[in-house]
């Protein structure tokens, strides 16, 4: 039997990536410089929310700048928004939400045993989902044509649901490209995010940073629950609309 | 240690100087196991971030208060660990810390190993970290700090805020306790 000590020290660990931290503390020393408001603790954040949020998607599209420090003084620290452009593939022709890199195809009844954390929304005139994926740490629920809902010209499907099993203080990363719109929402309580326009989509669990493929995505609906699930609602769809079917999964 | 073109006193004596581009030099040497020290003690990636970021720029706030010559590392881990604490408290939850082992690197030209035996390590290194995993908090960070993150025992000590002398005899007993764990004691 090796010395265990022996056997940790050779253990390598998949830590998560080391963030640029440089890069940030030289710009906070930098700012610090100048005389500049403090940044405010995130429970002082709720404060004022409401009055923002009829300037906020204006102000988002108006300039990058004034986005992020927008996203600071909301304190959006697990959710971290940066512009990028999308470079994404088209969509392949062929099976329903096939090609967009959304795992291994399975049945419900095989997603449901496989992720415990998958809770299928339950929204009037949904039914079950025409076609199921199972990733890593996600499962992506697919539908095919319903009354209500348009084609998505990007996924093929009118709905895509993902779930993901996301714990407390995990951090997401969002891609948006230039053109997106954002709001912040709150649904039950959990805070959430209705993404407008073309972007990509990036989320980084602790093992690292993971690419949903970086296809260009719908409008996208983002809730984190505080009971751990990450729900992504992409289509063509309107905010109440998303809202609705992320208010659905129980 | 990273080859640098100034060595870290020099670096230090600039950065207090006021030259950012110092500091972040500095900063830059010493992010990852910062960070790595943080997310062992907050157990998420985000809050690890946060930690090693404030804790950097603490850092550079106290910096006068350094004194030169001595080794810069386990000072900024003593800054860094403190705030990744203090998140930890203010979390009010043990969120398990959850590692995950990297597969077993191999160099160019060495043959790969049997399926079965990849499996094997594979399953052995799995259930080390998670017996890791199960153990109590002081011993999962001293085990962590010391062996996963490779820290000195007077690092580990700065890092925990405890006695370097300390740093030993939690070690064999928390290296015991992993040992129980694991089921090696009957093995």
């Amino acid at each position: 039997m090796r010395e265990l000590h022996d056997e940790l020290t050779e253990l390598r660990v998949e830590w998560p990536g080391t963030p640029d931290l440089a890069g940030a503390v030289e710009a906070r020393i930098a700012e610090r410089a100048r005389p500049r408001r403090r940044r405010r603790p995130a429970l002082a954040l709720a404060y004022g929310l409401a009055a923002l949020a009829a300037a906020f998607a204006v102000t988002m599209a108006a300039s990058p700048d004034a986005r992020s420090a927008v996203l600071e003084w909301l304190g959006l620290r697990s959710v971290k928004l940066e512009r990028r452009e999308p470079t994404a593939p088209p969509p392949r022709p062929g099976t329903l939400g096939a090609g967009l890199g959304l795992g291994t195809p399975v049945t419900l009844e095989q997603a449901r045993r496989r992720a415990a954390f998958l809770r299928v929304p339950e929204a009037d005139g949904l039914g079950r989902p025409d076609a199921v994926y199972l990733g890593r740490r996600s499962v992506a629920l697919v539908y095919g044509d319903r009354d209500g809902y348009a084609r998505s010209t990007t996924t093929g499907a009118a709905l895509l649901v993902q779930e993901f099993p996301a714990r407390v203080g995990q951090f997401i990363q969002k891609t948006v490209g230039a053109a997106a719109g954002l709001e912040r929402l709150r649904i039950a309580g959990d805070p959430a995010y209705f993404i407008t326009g073309a972007h990509g989509f990036a989320y980084d669990d602790d093992a690292g940073v993971r690419f949903e493929d970086q296809r260009i995505a719908g409008n996208t609906l983002l809730v984190e629950r505080a009971d751990g699930l990450l729900i992504r609602v992409e289509g063509e769809l309107a905010r109440d609309q998303a809202v609705a079917i992320a208010e659905s999964v129980p | 240690m990273v080859g640098r073109p100034l060595d870290e006193n020099e670096l230090v004596e600039r950065a207090r100087a006021g030259d950012a581009g110092a500091y972040a030099a500095l900063v830059r040497g010493h992010e990852e196991i910062a960070f790595r020290t943080a997310y062992l003690i907050c157990g998420n990636a985000s809050d690890a971030e946060d930690a090693a970021q404030e804790g950097f720029v603490k850092a550079h706030r106290a910096l006068r208060r350094f004194r030169s010559g001595e080794p810069l590392r386990p000072w900024l881990l003593t800054i860094v660990a403190n705030e990744a604490r203090n998140r930890r408290r203010s979390a009010g939850r043990r969120a398990a810390l959850v590692l995950r082992a990297a597969g077993e690197e191999r160099l160019a030209g060495e043959a790969a190993p049997s399926p079965e035996a990849a499996l094997l390590a594979g399953e052995r290194r799995d259930a080390l970290l998670g017996a890791l995993g199960r153990l109590r908090e002081d011993d999962r960070l001293v085990v962590g700090c010391r062996y996963l993150l490779d820290l000195s025992e007077a690092e580990t000590a700065a890092a925990l805020g405890i006695r370097p002398g300390t740093v030993k005899s939690r070690l064999s007993r928390s290296l015991e306790r992993l040992r129980a764990e694991l089921g090696d004691a009957d093995a």
